[in-house]
């Protein structure tokens, strides 16, 4: 018999009664903040009819799909904030994951037809091409793109599809939504998915788009364009490229402006960015 | 009410203030320093000279701490010309020329002990974190940071990153420092202010656009430059006859100044020409400059460059290096500048000051096409290239075209550049210290500030509040920031209560309890509810007999603290939560009134579910509009989460709209604080919710050009008006359809908006706060 029992047993009945009501209710307030060790201690000292808590990690109860977080967000700011800038937390990497369980009830949509399943953010003409090539198509969406890169096997980025719900993704203003974006790629590559980027359309001008071309992780398509020349020693022919030859064959969306390129320049893999390299008037803090 | 008794008040020696209100106005008085050496003639040294000169333009008294010691005086030399400008040498430690951030913000804090500024201008990130770890200058300080970028990847923004992760993590850490302890953060545009918003959130609501500057002098005639010396007129010089179109056979005249760097194409300029003349165009190419950059990605191309500048070329002449006023007469001189760049470079957020003063020569500048020069000179302009493909002969083609546009294009980009005059900046700056409260007494009247504690868990409703008591030169202001609703530290609370005069509780949760509790004899109590306080436990045990004045957000709100707390009617003030008009007036994004925006969606009275309904109402009609809900998940608030009912209910909603089709047009987007920037591609802002005090976003909304749309409930109509609340979902999808549908009707409706929101404006708000707190004291 357990010291608690004892002890139970050797109080008069109108001492234990409040007494377990009392200790119920403080329970009830720290439980989740007790180590489980001394949560189950505590929980056998106020009687077995306590329930028992779930095991760290679990989903508690009342949340199968296990939504919540383990303590709530934690804040980023160390110094007391006010206005909106008090309402800001740190970023949750299982928020997207948490968010498309809520949406979809944690099923994952299987491929048919032989199609490949594809991640996409872009233009109705694209879409329409790859459903029509009997590719399955998982529309990039803000809030849930990583997870969707969990369900693809290739990702494809269109600069004339980032509007709707992605509307201001490729600018300064929509930085946040960028680096939601950015986020997903780079979950895609650490998962082995492939991502291409469609550069066309009138907002491949825009800062998120310029960054989006200079990613050494994203391979670039310009429709339209004259495709690289392979040596002869590994020239493919017309061997079908799948989901490039669609790509590659898109409408560009504006007249073709380069009738030669820059001129030739050395490949160099792109130096480690540092906050300088982006300053242009000179100054000097740009070379700091 | 009137002061307290505390230690140290000398009695009867405060004269009664009843309004609150601030004496007659006086010269700002300003201390400017950059983190620049003035030996060195660069766009940095540059903006030292002109910001300095702008200030004096709008009025102010300006002291100029130098960095360096002078070795050249073209630019001290022009400051120490300057009216109302008193310029500090440096005086480095031993050995050394120039000072580093420790030296130079003791030098500072010397200077304004002796008497203080009214702002502290500072450009630099070394100089500002050093002035932010010391908690100088609090409420004064406008720092002004362009070391940062455009975050490119995770990695640049991931804060909570692993020991290794970028520079760009350690960077918004160092800037968000800077921002909690400056009154103003500065950007040189608006790009740069979106992506600092963005990622510092202390930056958002306190980040002003500080354009570069063009001095009023420049203008098209090489005459007219060669007279831009310190004593000019500083007044807009009477602009000439734009220059004719250089005429057959005459050859079109380059230019380019700055440094030779393979990023900058430097190399390739001369092709341009080459390119001219095989399509039958003569041209010149200058170039000004002799400073070949060495690039470490690519060892062999400074060599490169300097056989490309020994190489005879009868059209291209190289000038070497210019001062400034002859590298301005050479650029007035040509027919186009050379701004042609590598495309990484296009990634930066700051405007090129020589794009601009090549705009107020009158000669328009070739540049790459960015969404920023676009935003300067229009999407139709004809000298954009494309960074990632034009080559030179591309180049060449694009000038030919415009050949015989020259003079239009001239007094194109001689207008864009008007707004970038010092005096028109000098204008904004007269603004902006309008908006904080600038210039204030000329001295105090107190022996001792007023001591005022603002206690609360939850601050995010009270920024203005502490700007204003910040700003307040009669105002020593502490906070008392619970942890939690019910958690506090004691000791420091009551340290906090026997120090002040004031105590104002932001919601009435337990620290209003404890502060009624524990209120001194002569102390001021003002208590401030905003909604969920009047169904908590221990509102029971607020002694409100303690409270001198209880604050609520809407009149409503006020019938309701009355009826609850058993109160008379004069006890309670009504104040409503504050929108900075001059922070949200920023111009909107194309497409905007296609987007609905909702702020918050939790609890359940936030009523997502109305918000739904209507995006699928709208879809009948047009599929081109999306809701864009900004906030948390319902599942991250462990308290609401609890609730059963709630929890289902959230569960219900989630699933069924994760099979709808409309699942496509809704974006869940993680809160921010930048919220002005993020209004911009919002056309309506959402208020389904069955209760609120307030409502904060539709206000915010109403102020950046988005129209809302209410959802009948008490006190709606009396805070925004009755042409904005409908009684259900499809009459919401009907005055939506319909504005969106007349142009002429938006536009009546958005400024019925700005009227309605002009009484929340901050100043009038604050104006009210002052009123309430300080009063009598």
């Amino acid at each position: 018999m357990s010291v608690y029992s004892r002890a139970r047993r050797a109080l008069p009945a109108r001492v234990k009664t409040p007494l377990r009501r009392a200790l119920k209710g403080t329970l009830r307030t720290v439980d989740e903040y007790l180590p489980d060790s001394l949560s189950r201690r505590v929980r056998r000292a106020v009687g077995r009819s306590t329930p028992a808590r779930a095991p760290r990690g679990a989903a508690p109860a009342g949340d199968p799909l296990g939504l919540a977080p383990g303590r709530g967000p934690a804040a980023s700011l160390a110094t007391v904030a006010t206005g909106r800038a008090a309402a800001v937390t740190g970023r949750d990497p299982e928020s997207a994951h948490r968010l498309n369980r809520a949406l979809l009830g944690g099923r994952a949509p299987r491929p048919a037809g032989g199609g490949r399943r594809i991640a996409v953010l872009a233009a109705a003409d694209l879409v329409a091409g790859l459903e029509s090539a009997g590719h399955e198509v998982h529309p990039l969406l803000p809030g849930t793109a990583r997870a969707t890169i969990d369900l693809s096997e290739v990702a494809v980025i269109d600069l004339a599809g980032v509007a709707g719900t992605w509307a201001g993704a490729l600018d300064a203003e929509g930085v946040a939504l960028y680096l939601e974006l950015q986020d997903a790629l780079s979950h895609a590559r650490s998962q082995g998915v492939s991502v291409w980027l469609v550069d066309r359309g009138p907002d491949r001008f825009r800062l998120g788009a310029v960054a989006l071309r200079r990613d050494g992780g994203v391979l670039t398509i310009r429709p339209g364009a004259v495709p690289p020349q392979h040596h002869i020693t590994e020239d493919p022919g017309d061997a079908p490229t799948g989901v490039v030859d669609l790509l590659r064959d898109l409408d560009p969306l504006q007249p073709p402006s380069g009738h030669e390129p820059a001129a030739p320049q050395p490949v160099a893999q792109p130096a480690p960015r540092t906050a300088s390299d982006a300053l242009t008037n000179g100054s000097q803090e740009a070379r700091r | 009410m009137n002061g307290t008794e505390t230690a140290g008040t000398e009695a009867g020696s405060e004269p009664a203030n009843p309004s609150g209100t601030l004496p007659p106005q006086r010269r700002v008085r300003v201390l400017l320093y950059g983190d620049v050496d003035l030996n060195i003639i660069d766009g940095s040294a540059v903006w030292l000279t002109s910001m300095a000169r702008t200030w004096s333009l709008a009025g102010a008294q300006v002291d100029v701490q130098l960095k360096a010691v002078e070795d050249r005086t073209l630019l001290s030399g022009e400051l120490r010309n300057m009216p109302g400008v008193t310029v500090w040498p440096a005086h480095p430690p031993q050995g050394r020329r120039a000072l580093e951030p420790v030296p130079a913000a003791d030098a500072l804090q010397k200077l304004d002990g002796q008497d203080p500024y009214d702002v502290v201008m500072v450009r630099g990130i070394r100089i500002c974190r050093q002035i932010a770890r010391r908690g100088a200058f609090a409420g004064r300080l406008w720092s002004y940071v362009t070391e940062f970028g455009y975050p490119q990847d995770a990695s640049d923004a991931d804060a909570d990153a692993d020991a290794g992760a970028g520079a760009g993590a350690e960077r918004w850490q160092q800037l968000g420092e800077i921002a909690a302890a400056s009154r103003l953060m500065l950007a040189q545009t608006e790009q740069a202010r979106a992506v600092l918003e963005a990622m510092v959130p202390a930056a958002a609501g306190q980040t002003v656009v500080l354009s570069p500057m063009v001095p009023d002098a420049i203008g098209p005639s090489t005459t007219r430059v060669a007279a831009v010396t310190p004593a000019a007129s500083a007044g807009p010089v009477a602009s000439t006859a734009p220059p004719a179109a250089p005429g057959t056979g005459e050859p079109v005249r380059l230019v380019y100044t700055g440094k030779f760097a393979r990023r900058w194409r430097t190399d390739q300029m001369p092709e341009i020409v080459e390119g001219l003349r095989a399509g039958g165009v003569a041209a010149e190419l200058t170039m000004v400059g002799d400073k070949v950059q060495h690039d470490p990605e690519h060892p062999d191309w400074a060599e490169h460059m300097r056989a490309v500048m020994d190489a005879p070329r009868p059209d291209v002449a190289w000038l070497g290096a210019l001062d400034r006023t002859a590298a301005l007469d050479a650029a007035a001189g040509a027919d186009i500048t050379l701004g042609w760049r590598d495309e990484e470079l296009d990634l930066s957020l700051e405007l090129s000051t020589k794009v601009l003063e090549s705009c107020a020569l009158g000669v328009p500048p070739l540049v790459n096409r960015t969404a920023a020069h676009e935003e300067l000179l229009g999407v139709d302009y004809p000298l954009f290239v494309d960074g990632a493909a034009d080559g030179p002969r591309q180049i060449a083609r694009t000038i030919a075209a415009v050949r015989d546009q020259l003079p239009q294009l001239s007094a194109r980009v001689l207008a864009v550049a008007e707004p970038f005059r010092m005096t028109a900046r000098a204008e904004t700056l007269k603004t902006w210290l309008a908006r904080i409260g600038l210039p204030g007494p000329a001295q105090s009247r107190r022996s001792r500030p007023v001591r005022v504690v603002v206690a609360g868990h939850d601050l995010k409703f009270a920024g203005e509040l502490v700007d204003l008591l910040t700003d307040h030169p009669d105002v020593d202001l502490r906070l008392d920031h619970w942890s939690s609703l019910h958690h506090h530290d004691e000791a420091a609370s009551r340290d906090l209560v026997d120090w002040a005069d004031v105590v104002m509780c932001e919601w009435a949760g337990p620290n209003a309890v404890w502060y009624a509790r524990h209120k001194k004899a002569g102390q001021r109590l003002v208590v401030r509810l905003h909604m969920f306080e009047l169904r908590g436990r221990w509102l029971s045990e607020l002694a409100s007999d303690a409270v001198d004045r209880f604050v609520t957000v809407s009149e409503h709100y006020r019938d309701l603290v009355v009826e609850h707390l058993g109160l008379a009617a004069e006890r309670v003030s009504v104040i409503p939560n504050a929108v900075s008009l001059a922070d949200l007036d920023r111009p909107g994004l194309p497409g905007r009134q296609h987007r609905l925006g909702l702020v918050g969606i939790v609890p359940l009275r936030k009523r997502l579910d109305r918000a739904v309904d209507l995006l699928r109402e709208l879809h009948r009609t047009d599929p081109r509009y999306t809701l864009h809900l900004r906030g948390r998940m319902p599942w991250e608030y462990p308290h609401e989460w609890r609730k059963p009912v709630q929890r289902e209910a959230y569960m219900d909603l989630f699933a069924r709209l994760g099979a709808d089709p409309v699942r496509h047009a809704v974006a869940f987007e993680p809160f921010g604080a930048d919220m002005a920037g993020w209004l911009r591609k919002i056309g309506w802002v959402l208020s389904p919710s069955t209760v609120e005090s307030f409502h904060l976003a539709p206000a915010e909304g109403m102020a950046s050009g988005a129209l809302p749309v209410l959802w009948d409930r008490p006190g709606a109509r009396d805070i925004f008006g009755d042409e904005f609340v409908v009684q259900d979902t499809a009459a919401a999808a009907r005055l939506i359809l319909e504005t969106d549908a007349d142009d002429d009707a938006r536009a009546a409706r958005q400024r019925t908006a700005r009227e309605r929101v002009a009484g929340f404006d901050e100043r009038t708000v604050t104006a009210a706060w002052q009123q309430v707190l300080l009063s009598g004291l």
